[in-house]
C-alpha cells in the first residue's frame, strides 16, 4: 500500500516536472492528505504545550511519500512546492487556533520551533498577517506571492524555486527582493 | 493597491533602483517615474522597506535541509557535489551536514570532508565570500588546523565547502575515554591554542570554537576544524566595524562570548573566550552556563550577566550531554580557577589579551611559576574604570583597549597588502608584550589602563627607532586612547609626535599627515585653543580634498570635528554645511542605518536647535534616535545621547516627553559612565532645565547641586558644563526669589565664559542679560538697564529676532 502510493507520487512528480499541470493537482491532494494526518497525529502525541516542528513534518511526509532513489533534485523541488502550500495552510490554521485560544483563555499553547536552529527569529513573523498580506500580494502579482510561498514556507533555494516556477534564477531573486519589500511595508505595523 | 499596469512600471523601476548605489537612486527614480507621483511614491516607500527589511522572512519557516541527508542519507550518498563523490554522512550540526567524500576525477583517492550548508543562507553571497577569502584561508597551514580546500554551489543551489578530512574524536570525548589527567588535558589544549594563535597571526578569527570543532587524532594531536567558516557564513562583509544582529545560526551559544551574542564586532579575544569555556569544560566536566531555553533573550541574559562559578566548585556535570569526567577538585583550586575565569571574563578588555598570553599562563602553571591571572578583586576595580570609560574607549576608532583585536580586525578587513600585514603583526607583538608585562599588582586602583599605555609609550622609542612609520601608528593609537579616556595632557605628546613624524615621512600635504593633523586638532580643541584647532582642521580638510587617495571616512571625521568646533564658535551656517557634507559621506559609506550616521544627524540637528529652528531639529533627532535604538538593542551610550538631543528642542512644546527622555538618558549614563562623568552631568543639566521651565525650582536646584559636587574633581573647572550649571542654579534661585544668592553665581558664570569662549559669543551676552535681571529684581535699575539692553540687541543680531533666547531677552527689556 505504502509502496504503491510512493510510486504514484513519484510518477505525478515526474509528470509535473515534465509540464503536466493536472499532475500537480492530484499530487497536491495526496501530499496534503498525508501532511494533515501527520500534523494531527503530532498534536495528539504531544503534551498540551507542544511545539510544532514544520521541518519534521515535511520530513516525515517526504520519507513516506517519495521513493528517494527515483527522483532527482528537480522532482524533489516540485514535491517541496506542494509541501510549501500545505505547510502554509497548516501553520496558518494553527496560528489562528492559537490566537483563538488566547482570546478564549484556552490552555493549549502552540509554538513554532526548529529542531536544529535555536533562534526564535522564526516566530517573529505574525503568520496570520503574513498569510493575509500574501493573499493581497497574489491579487497584484501572483508570481511574487508564489515565490514567497516556496521560499518561506517550503525552504526552496533560488534554483529550486526557479525550476518549479519555470523562470530563471535571476528572476526569482528580483521577484523575491521586491516581494519581501512589499510584504515588509504591508506588515510593518505587525512586526515587533 | 495600485492599477496593474502601474504595478509593472513600479516593479521595473524598483528592481533597477535596488541595484544602484544609494546616492544615485533618487535621480534615477525621478527620471523613470516621469512625473507620475503615484509611481514615484510607491517606488520610494518600497525601496525604503527593502532597505529596512533586514532578516524579515529571511529564513524559511519550514527548512527542509534535513531531507537532503540524515537518515535519508541515500539522497546524497553516491551523488557528486562539485568534483567530489559523496561516500557517507559523518556528522551534522547547526550549519548543515558533513559528508565523507573523495575527488571523483582523481586517480589517487584522497578523502575529504564536504560540508553542505543548510538552506536559508544566501548561496551567492557565501560562494562569493569564499572566493574572496580563499587566498587567506589557503595560507593557513598548520599541523593542528584542518585546511579548507574548495567551495562552490550544488546544482540545486546549496553552498558547500570542502575540507581536509580528519579521522579523530571530539576533544572532550577523547580526554574522557582515555581518562586523561589534568596535565595531559592541558598539553592537548595548548596544542590547540598554538593553532589558534597561528591563525590569529594570519589575522583569521575562528568565531565558533567548541569541542566538536576540535578533533583529536589517535596519536593525541588536536586538529581544529572549520577555521574561517563562520566568517564565510556571517552576512555582510565589514565585520570589524559593523554590528549585525547576532547570527545564531553560525555560533554555538554555550561557547559564544558576550560580544558575539550581542552582535558586536568579533575579535581574536572572542576566540580566547571560547577557548576559556572549552578549558572550563575540560577541567570541571561542566560548562559555565546552562540555558533555560534557547530564546535569544535567555541566551543574552545568561551569557552577558551571569557570573560563572569557579571550575573547582563544579563537582558534577550540570548539562546532560557533557561527557567529561570532573577531575580532582583540589588541584583546580587557585591558579587554574583564575586562569579559566580570566579567559571567560565578560568584558573582552579584561580577558587575556591574546591566545598566546593565555597559553603562556597555562605553561607557567605547568612549570610551577606564578601566573598572570588573579582573582577578580583587583580586576574588578579596574573593570569599573573601564566600564565607566567604555563608550569613550569604543569611540576611539574601534581601537581602544582591545588594541590587539582591534588592530588585527582593522587590518584584516581592509585586506591590505602583505607588507601592511607584517606591520600589523609587528605592532601586535609589541602590544602583546607590553600589555603582558604590566603587573596588575603594582598598578592598583583605577590606574591600570593608563599604566599599560604609559608602559607601551615608553617602549615605542626604543623598539621602533628604525621604523618611524610604525612608531607613528602606535603613537596615534595610544594618543587617541588617552584622548578617549579624557586624559588630554597625556594624549598631546603622542599625537603631536605622530603629526611630526608623518610630516617628515610622507611630506606635509599627504593624506596620512592630514589624518594626524585632524587627531592633533582634537587635542588642541580640548585644551581650549579653538582658533588653532580650527586652522588645523581646515588645513587637514583641504589636504584631503586635494588628495585622490583620502579615505572618505577620514574626510567625514574632519568635517565632523570642524562642524562641531564651528558650532562652539557660533558660526552656524558653515557648521551646518560641514555636518551636511559629513552626513552625505556617511550615508554613502556607512549607510543610513549606521549609528555614526545617526550621531552626525544628531549633531546637525543640534545646530538647528541652537539657532531656534526646532521644526527642523525635532524630526531629525527622532530619526537619529530610531536608528540608534534599532541598531543597539538595550542600552548604549549613543541611545542616551540621542534621547537627550531630542529632549532639548522639544522641551517647550512637549515638557513631559522631554522630562522622561532626560531622566532615561541620565539613568543610562549613570550606569555607563558613573555619576561624576561630564556626560552624566549634561543629562542632569538638561533635566534641571526642563524642571526650571515647569517651575520645579527645588528639584532643579538638586540637579545643579549634584553636578557641582564634582566640580574641580572629575569635572574640570573650565569645562563648559560648570559655567552652564552655575547659571542654571542662579535661575533656580531666581525662581525662588532668592536674587541675592543668585547674583554671585551669575558673575562666576560670566567670568568662566569670558575665559573659555570667544569674546563675542552669545552665551556671554545671555549670562549678562540674566545678571541684569538679578540686579533689576534687587532694585539696581541703573546697573541693570544697560546689561538688559545690550543682551537683547546682541542676541537679536547673533541668533535672530525669533530665537527663544532673543524673545525672552525682549520680554525682559519690555519690563524694563
Amino acid at each position: 500500500m505504502e509502496a504503491n502510493r510512493s510510486q504514484e507520487v513519484t510518477v505525478f512528480l515526474k509528470a509535473w516536472s515534465g509540464g503536466d499541470r493536472d499532475a500537480a493537482d492530484r499530487l497536491m491532494l495526496l501530499v496534503y492528505d498525508e501532511l494533515r494526518k501527520l500534523a494531527a497525529s503530532y498534536i495528539s502525541r504531544q503534551r498540551p504545550d507542544f511545539t510544532l516542528q514544520p521541518t519534521a513534518l515535511v520530513h516525515e511526509a517526504y520519507v513516506k511519500l517519495i521513493d528517494v532513489s527515483q527522483v532527482d533534485w528537480k522532482d524533489r523541488a516540485h514535491f517541496f512546492a506542494v509541501a510549501a502550500r500545505t505547510m502554509r495552510n497548516i501553520l496558518v490554521d494553527h496560528a489562528r487556533a492559537a490566537a483563538a485560544d488566547k482570546r478564549g483563555g484556552g490552555a493549549q499553547k502552540i509554538e513554532l520551533d526548529e529542531a536544529i536552529s535555536f533562534s526564535d527569529r522564526k516566530s517573529d513573523v505574525d503568520l496570520l498577517a503574513l498569510d493575509e498580506a500574501l493573499k493581497q500580494l497574489a491579487l497584484q502579482d501572483e508570481l511574487q506571492s508564489k515565490t514567497v510561498e516556496l521560499r518561506f514556507f517550503g525552504g526552496l533555494t533560488v534554483e529550486e524555486t526557479a525550476a518549479v516556477l519555470n523562470i530563471s534564477p535571476a528572476t526569482v531573486k528580483r521577484e523575491w527582493a521586491t516581494a519581501r519589500a512589499w510584504l515588509y511595508r504591508q506588515m510593518k505595523s505587525t512586526l515587533t | 493597491m495600485i492599477p496593474s499596469d502601474q504595478w509593472e512600471k513600479v516593479k521595473t523601476i524598483l528592481q533597477a533602483a535596488i541595484d544602484l548605489p544609494d546616492g544615485d537612486r533618487a535621480a534615477f527614480i525621478d527620471k523613470e517615474s516621469a512625473g507620475d507621483e503615484d509611481v514615484r511614491s510607491e517606488v520610494e516607500t518600497l525601496l525604503e522597506a527593502h532597505d529596512e527589511a533586514g532578516t524579515f522572512i529571511g529564513s524559511p519557516i519550514a527548512s527542509v535541509s534535513d531531507l537532503l541527508g540524515g537518515t535519508q542519507g541515500a539522497s546524497r550518498e553516491g551523488q557528486e557535489i562539485g568534483a567530489y563523490k559523496i561516500l557517507r554522512e559523518v556528522g551534522r550540526g547547526g550549519m548543515g551536514a558533513v559528508y565523507l567524500a573523495e575527488r571523483a576525477d582523481s586517480q589517487f583517492k584522497k578523502q575529504v570532508a564536504v560540508k553542505l550548508i543548510k538552506r536559508g543562507l544566501d548561496t551567492d553571497e557565501i560562494v562569493s565570500r569564499f572566493r574572496n577569502e580563499r587566498q587567506i584561508l589557503a595560507s593557513l597551514e598548520h599541523p593542528n588546523i584542518a585546511r579548507l580546500l574548495d567551495g562552490g554551489a550544488t546544482d540545486d543551489g546549496l553552498p558547500f565547502l570542502v575540507m581536509e578530512y580528519v579521522e579523530g574524536t571530539k576533544l572532550t570525548t577523547f580526554c574522557n575515554d582515555r581518562a586523561l589527567g589534568i596535565n595531559e588535558r592541558l598539553d592537548i589544549f595548548l596544542a590547540a591554542c598554538s593553532a589558534v594563535a597561528h591563525a590569529h597571526r594570519n589575522l583569521i578569527v575562528h568565531r565558533d570554537l567548541k569541542p566538536s570543532n576540535i578533533f583529536v587524532t589517535a596519536d593525541g594531536q588536536p586538529k581544529l576544524l572549520d577555521f574561517g567558516i563562520a566568517t564565510l557564513l556571517t552576512p555582510s562583509g565589514d565585520l570589524a566595524t559593523r554590528r549585525t544582529s547576532p547570527d545564531l545560526n553560525v555560533m554555538t551559544p554555550e561557547y559564544a562570548s558576550p560580544e558575539q551574542v550581542l552582535g558586536e564586532p568579533v575579535t581574536t579575544q572572542s576566540d580566547v573566550y571560547s577557548l576559556g569555556v572549552i578549558l572550563y569544560e575540560l577541567l570541571s566536566g561542566s560548562r559555565p552556563y546552562e540555558f533555560e531555553s534557547r530564546s535569544l533573550e535567555k541566551i543574552l541574559r545568561t551569557v552577558c550577566d551571569f557570573e560563572p562559578a569557579r571550575p573547582s566548585s563544579r563537582s558534577h556535570p550540570n548539562v546532560g550531554d557533557v561527557d567529561v569526567r570532573p577531575l580532582n577538585r583540589k588541584s583546580l583550586r587557585g591558579d587554574l580557577d583564575n586562569i579559566v575565569l580570566m579567559a571567560i571574563r565578560k568584558e573582552h578588555e579584561r580577558r587575556y589579551t591574546s591566545v598566546e598570553q593565555f597559553a603562556e599562563d597555562i605553561r607557567r602553571f605547568l612549570a610551577g611559576l606564578p601566573v598572570i591571572a588573579r582573582e577578580d578583586t583587583f580586576g574588578y576595580r579596574a573593570s569599573k574604570f573601564i566600564r565607566r570609560n567604555r563608550a569613550g574607549v569604543a569611540a576611539s576608532a574601534g581601537i581602544g583597549l582591545s588594541l590587539i583585536g582591534g588592530l588585527a580586525m582593522t587590518m584584516r578587513q581592509s585586506r591590505i597588502a602583505r607588507r601592511q600585514r607584517d606591520k600589523a603583526e609587528r605592532i601586535n607583538r609589541f602590544l602583546q608584550r607590553t600589555l603582558a608585562s604590566a603587573d596588575p599588582r603594582a598598578a592598583g586602583r583605577d590606574a591600570k589602563v593608563t599604566e599599560v599605555l604609559k608602559l607601551a609609550a615608553d617602549a615605542i622609542e626604543s623598539d621602533f627607532a628604525a621604523q618611524p612609520d610604525i612608531a607613528a601608528d602606535l603613537n596615534t593609537t595610544i594618543g587617541l586612547t588617552f584622548l578617549s579616556l579624557g586624559q588630554v595632557e597625556d594624549a598631546e605628546p603622542h599625537l603631536e609626535h605622530a603629526l611630526d613624524a608623518r610630516s617628515r615621512l610622507y611630506g606635509p600635504v599627504h593624506p596620512e599627515t592630514a589624518v594626524a593633523m585632524n587627531n592633533f586638532g582634537r587635542v588642541v580643541q580640548s585644551k581650549g585653543d579653538l582658533r588653532r584647532a580650527e586652522s588645523l582642521f581646515r588645513r587637514s580638510l583641504s589636504i584631503m580634498r586635494r588628495s585622490r587617495s583620502a579615505d572618505p571616512l577620514d574626510v567625514a571625521s574632519v568635517l565632523g570635528n570642524l562642524g562641531y568646533l564651528l558650532m562652539l564658535e557660533a558660526i552656524y551656517d558653515e557648521a551646518i554645511d560641514m555636518h551636511g557634507e559629513e552626513l552625505a559621506i556617511l550615508g554613502r559609506t556607512r549607510g543610513e542605518h549606521h549609528p555614526e550616521f545617526a550621531r552626525t544627524l544628531g549633531n546637525l540637528a543640534n545646530i538647528y536647535a541652537a539657532i531656534g529652528d526646532t521644526v527642523t531639529a525635532e524630526p531629525m533627532h527622532r530619526r537619529a534616535l530610531t536608528i540608534t535604538r534599532r541598531y543597539y538593542r538595550g542600552e548604549h551610550p549613543d541611545i542616551a545621547q540621542a534621547m537627550l538631543h531630542l529632549a532639548i528642542p522639544i522641551q517647550a512644546a512637549k515638557p513631559n516627553e522631554a522630562e522622561d527622555l532626560c531622566r532615561s538618558s541620565l539613568e543610562m549614563r549613570r550606569r555607563f559612565f558613573g555619576d561624576g562623568h561630564p556626560e552624566t552631568a549634561w543629562s542632569r543639566y538638561h533635566l534641571g532645565g526642563v524642571l526650571l521651565r515647569q517651575g520645579e525650582y527645588g528639584e532643579a536646584l538638586e540637579c545643579s547641586d549634584a553636578i557641582l559636587r564634582y566640580r574641580g574633581d572629575s569635572i574640570p573647572e573650565m569645562h563648559s558644563i560648570i559655567n552652564s550649571t552655575l547659571l542654571m542654579r542662579a535661575r533656580g534661585l531666581g525662581g525662588l526669589d532668592r536674587w541675592s544668592d543668585a547674583e554671585p553665581l551669575v558673575r562666576e558664570c560670566i567670568k568662566l565664559r569670558e575665559r573659555t569662549l570667544p569674546a563675542d559669543h552669545w552665551l556671554i551676552d545671555a549670562a549678562l542679560g540674566y545678571l541684569g535681571e538679578c540686579l533689576l529684581e534687587k532694585g539696581h535699575f541703573d546697573e541693570a538697564a544697560p546689561l538688559i539692553r545690550k543682551c537683547y540687541f546682541a542676541l537679536r543680531d547673533k541668533l535672530g529676532p525669533e530665537h527663544e533666547h532673543t524673545r525672552s531677552a525682549k520680554r525682559r527689556l519690555v519690563r524694563l
